[in-house]
């Protein structure tokens, strides 16, 4: 074994709190994006990281671990929203009171967009992904992705008119 | 700016503390029982994913946008069977059709959707017996330490697991017949004795042994009946699906490391001392429900396929049935393909009598999926949510993703590893959109696409045991739980929420815009007769609110929608044509479980809300539905807590008339309140609980009430509830 997989295996075996430390908040904001309330985000952190430790994915690296934590999350969230969906169409100020108090009108224009839409722009601009990768993440074409992070950047320059233009 | 506010606001969201604290415990438990001693993982807290997986698996090819086209691409290949051609229940298939029918809705690149399927279904909780077996039977088959039974008379008088239908028991993890407690913990069995003050641990069942292997299941619930002992468990296959399944993608084949299927284990519990395994009979799927009429167990899973078809191997595209271990396919004969499929799912109905389970009774296997069951004595109806897309003017063009792949600036990009490739610039993808939209000259102009839920419904005739599917239907708008399902003399009620929306375009080249509306809600209530069609209807209730509760009593129907004030809505359903809105209480809060309590009340537990429609903590509602037509609510208490798993499992309360008692876990307590027609509610006690005690349930024997945890009992004296004795499993079971 090389020192690097060596360094790497060690890595990679980080403690639960390693883990936690560094990818919780990334999970939890995907998972808010999706699903806009705190307690399904609640429900979504915890199922994704009881899976990780349970199925122990062999990640080769970082970027391919934070890559099936956000996979995860995307299936969990999914799971919870074709189940959950009612929880959508409470109104907007219910579901985001919590977490919400001092935001800007950008990220409440980003919460009114359909699902969908919301997730390629939280991955695209909060995660940096590129386009080719989201279209991994989500199993979708290129040209999908792009379409609707076309149609996204649409509606919210619809809605921000004035404000962050730049989107 | 844009991407910097948003990320601002991003950073100000941030996991509770308290929460990943919890987590981290949880984690770390999870991790020590991946190594050594075969351990069952500690069942779910949270109301997470109970059944639903197998919905979400089926929703995955339509729900997605990406959806759409994958549909369209697959058309491309002219299976002989197309999914769109099956639109009506379709028996006596061949393999050989099921395997092209299977092959066809293969994805070609994207998978990950059977991911739900594995290791999934754990933490459904489910309920109880009630109670079939005889006293007589029960009392002169137990064993002799039964027999100091001193009070047997005021012992018959024990709780049962709070079901939906009278005489269709539910599964649970604690279960009780009024000589001993049965609990499903740390995938163990164990059987205490409660036998007058004294608690004894009697016997202990390993529930994680299958077959041969010794850490191969384990356990979600269980019944008991008379000297049966049924344990339902999640057996795991390790088996790896690496065939053909997005190799390049890791990501996905991690997820597909485990495919489960699903087992019941009958034991002969005569001598309670020493439990005898009579047969372990086990079908392919994950658990998605169960239920016993009288001693015929049904149990139901759903099995996605998440391997590649396989022509010269039907186990690759059929379901499996397994004996002790032992699996042989599905014959053809039992399996149907319904209504029209939308993943490559089965649902796996089996009928097993546990007085003589070495085989079953029958078995039906079903292409469709399902994630809602209701059952009676008669019929078992399995429902799975959909979503219907209508597309009106310009068609649905299905050359835009190839279109758009031909001026793809990275297309390269899709390399055969996942690595982060070379990420396009922001100005790229935007001069790559606006090419693709100019070149199509918007095709899309115009085009108007309507989302709507809709419910599929499978019913099958239970026939003691000789399931069939009878019939299937649909119906508009998604379920809420079980309870938005009943049936009565003949007829089947239903309660669905709608939610459709309208993506609308227009413009034209980099003007084009897409226009999202609707999203508004509205609820229903459908008769059907039992050939699964609509005769009775009262629609659009409610608009803009949803579904928290459903409840059926015979001719009347009860539900509640919730926005800002909690109509609780009183159906007369005494002619299945026509369905009256009888009366709408409003009142602030909403009720999450309803309860028909006795003399023309209904008891509703749920949250009490402020007039913005803000929740803030548990509430307690008697309604007086004595005079259909005007509802009041009697009697009511808030509590402080704020939360219990009463609110979305039935198994969890205890409502009791005759006892004139109401007992639920709530926040880390397990609460109980008293009834008092004149009165109103008051609470009678409280117990704190550890914090490692979860799954809590409360069962009364006699004049004894036992609060029943995943480490423990306890047992107090119902007078005045002081603590009488406590025994504990696990000390050290975090």
């Amino acid at each position: 074994m090389s020192t690097e997989s060596l360094r790497n295996a060690r890595t990679l075996n980080d403690s639960v709190n390693e883990i936690l430390d560094r990818y919780a908040s990334m999970v939890y904001r995907l998972a808010f994006a999706k699903t806009k309330n705190r307690f399904d985000a609640d429900d979504i952190l915890q199922e994704v990281f009881l899976r990780y430790i349970r199925s122990t994915p062999d990640c080769r690296d970082e970027e391919h671990r934070k890559a099936w934590l956000i996979r995860t999350t995307i299936n969990c969230s999914k799971t919870l929203l074709t189940s959950a969906w009612f929880r959508k169409t409470a109104p907007l100020e219910d579901k985001l009171y919590t977490h919400m108090k001092e935001h800007s009108e950008v990220y409440y224009a980003v919460m009114e967009l359909p699902e969908q839409y919301r997730t390629i722009i939280h991955l695209f601009y909060y995660e940096d992904y590129a386009v080719a990768d989201i279209a991994l993440l989500l199993g979708c074409k290129q040209g999908t992705v792009k379409t609707r992070l076309h149609r996204a950047r649409n509606m919210l320059r619809e809605k921000l008119k004035g404000e962050a233009f730049d989107v | 700016m844009f991407r910097d506010k948003y990320r601002a606001d991003n950073q100000k969201i941030e996991p509770d503390d308290a929460l990943l604290k919890y987590l981290s415990v949880r984690m770390s438990d999870a991790a020590a029982e991946q190594q050594e001693p075969p351990v069952v993982r500690t069942p779910h807290k949270s109301r997470l994913f109970r059944g639903v997986a197998a919905l979400a698996a089926c929703l995955a090819l339509i729900v997605s946008a990406g959806g759409l086209y994958i549909v369209f691409d697959d058309k491309k290949q002219e299976p002989d069977v197309t999914p769109e051609e099956i639109t009506k229940v379709k028996t006596g298939i061949s393999y050989t059709e099921l395997y092209k029918l299977v092959k066809s809705m293969e994805p070609e690149k994207e998978s990950g959707f059977g991911f739900f399927d594995g290791a999934q279904s754990n933490g459904v909780i489910n309920e109880d017996a009630n109670g079939f077996e005889t006293e007589g039977k029960r009392l002169r088959t137990a064993p002799a330490q039964v027999g100091s039974n001193a009070d047997s008379a005021a012992r018959e008088d024990y709780s049962k697991t709070n079901t939906q239908v009278g005489g269709v028991d539910e599964a649970d993890i604690i279960k009780t017949d009024g000589n001993f407690i049965y609990t499903l913990s740390n995938g163990r069995l164990i059987i205490v004795s409660v036998d007058g003050r004294e608690m004894k641990k009697v016997s202990t069942i390993d529930c994680t042994k299958y077959a041969d292997k010794k850490d191969g299941s384990r356990p979600v619930e269980m019944y008991v009946n008379g000297d049966r002992l049924v344990v339902i468990k999640d057996v795991i296959d390790e088996r790896k699906t690496d065939a053909g399944f997005a190799p390049e993608i890791d990501v996905y084949r991690d997820m597909m490391r485990y495919s489960t299927h699903t087992s019941m284990a009958v034991y002969d519990i005569k001598d309670r001392s020493d439990p005898k395994l009579l047969s372990d009979l086990g079908q392919s799927g994950g658990y998605l429900s169960s239920r016993m009429v009288g001693k015929t167990l049904y149990l139901i899973t759903n099995h996605y396929i998440n391997e590649t078809a396989d022509k010269d191997k039907p186990e690759t595209f059929v379901p499996m049935l397994y004996n002790n271990g032992k699996g042989r396919v599905v014959e053809a004969g039992d399996i149907t393909v319904s209504v029209k499929p939308e993943g490559r799912q089965y649902i796996v109905v089996t009928a097993v009598d546990i007085g003589n389970p070495t085989e079953r009774l029958s078995s039906k296997s079903v292409f469709g999926c399902g994630s809602t069951i209701y059952a009676s004595t008669e019929n078992i109806l399995i429902a799975s949510g959909s979503q219907k897309v209508t597309t009106e003017g310009a068609p649905l063009v299905t050359t835009i993703p190839e279109s758009e792949e031909k001026v793809e600036p990275d297309s390269g990009a899709q390399s055969a590893d996942y690595s982060p490739a070379a990420k396009p610039r922001l100005d790229s993808i935007n001069s790559g959109e606006n090419a693709v939209l100019s070149e199509l000259g918007n095709p899309l102009e115009g085009r108007k696409i309507t989302y709507s839920s809709v419910t599929n419904l499978m019913r099958f005739s239970l026939n003691n045991g000789k399931i069939e599917l009878a019939a299937t239907g649909s119906i508009p708008g998604s379920l809420l739980n079980q309870f938005s399902m009943d049936e009565y003399k003949g007829y089947f009620r239903f309660v669905t929420t709608r939610n459709d929306y309208t993506e609308y375009t227009s413009g034209s080249g980099n003007q084009a815009t897409v226009s999202v509306s609707g999203g508004d809600t509205s609820n229903s209530l459908y008769v059907l007769n039992s050939k699964m069609e609509i005769v009775g209807r009262i629609e659009d209730v409610a608009k803009g609110e949803r579904v928290y509760s459903v409840r059926f009593s015979g001719d009347i129907g009860y539900f509640v929608t919730f926005r800002q004030v909690d109509p609780l809505f009183t159906v007369d359903l005494t002619n299945p044509a026509s369905p009256k809105i009888l009366s709408a209480l409003k009142i602030p809060g909403f009720s999450e479980y309803l309860h028909p309590y006795s003399d023309g009340l209904l008891f509703g537990l749920g949250k009490n809300a402020d007039e913005n429609g803000r929740v803030n903590g548990l509430k307690l509602s008697m309604f007086d539905v004595s005079d259909p037509a005007d509802v009041t609510e009697k009697h009511k208490l808030m509590l402080s807590e704020y939360w219990s798993e009463a609110s979305y499992n039935h198994k969890a309360i205890i409502v009791s008339p005759q006892r004139e008692l109401i007992a639920f876990p709530a926040d880390n307590k397990y609460v109980i309140y008293s009834y008092d027609k004149n009165d109103g509610f008051s609470k009678s006690a409280e117990f704190f609980i550890g914090e490692n005690d979860y799954n809590l349930r409360g069962i009364y024997i006699g004049s004894v009430f036992y609060v029943c945890s995943q480490t423990s009992i306890r047992s107090y004296s119902m007078d005045d509830y002081t603590k009488i004795a406590m025994i504990e499993y696990y000390t050290n079971l975090k």
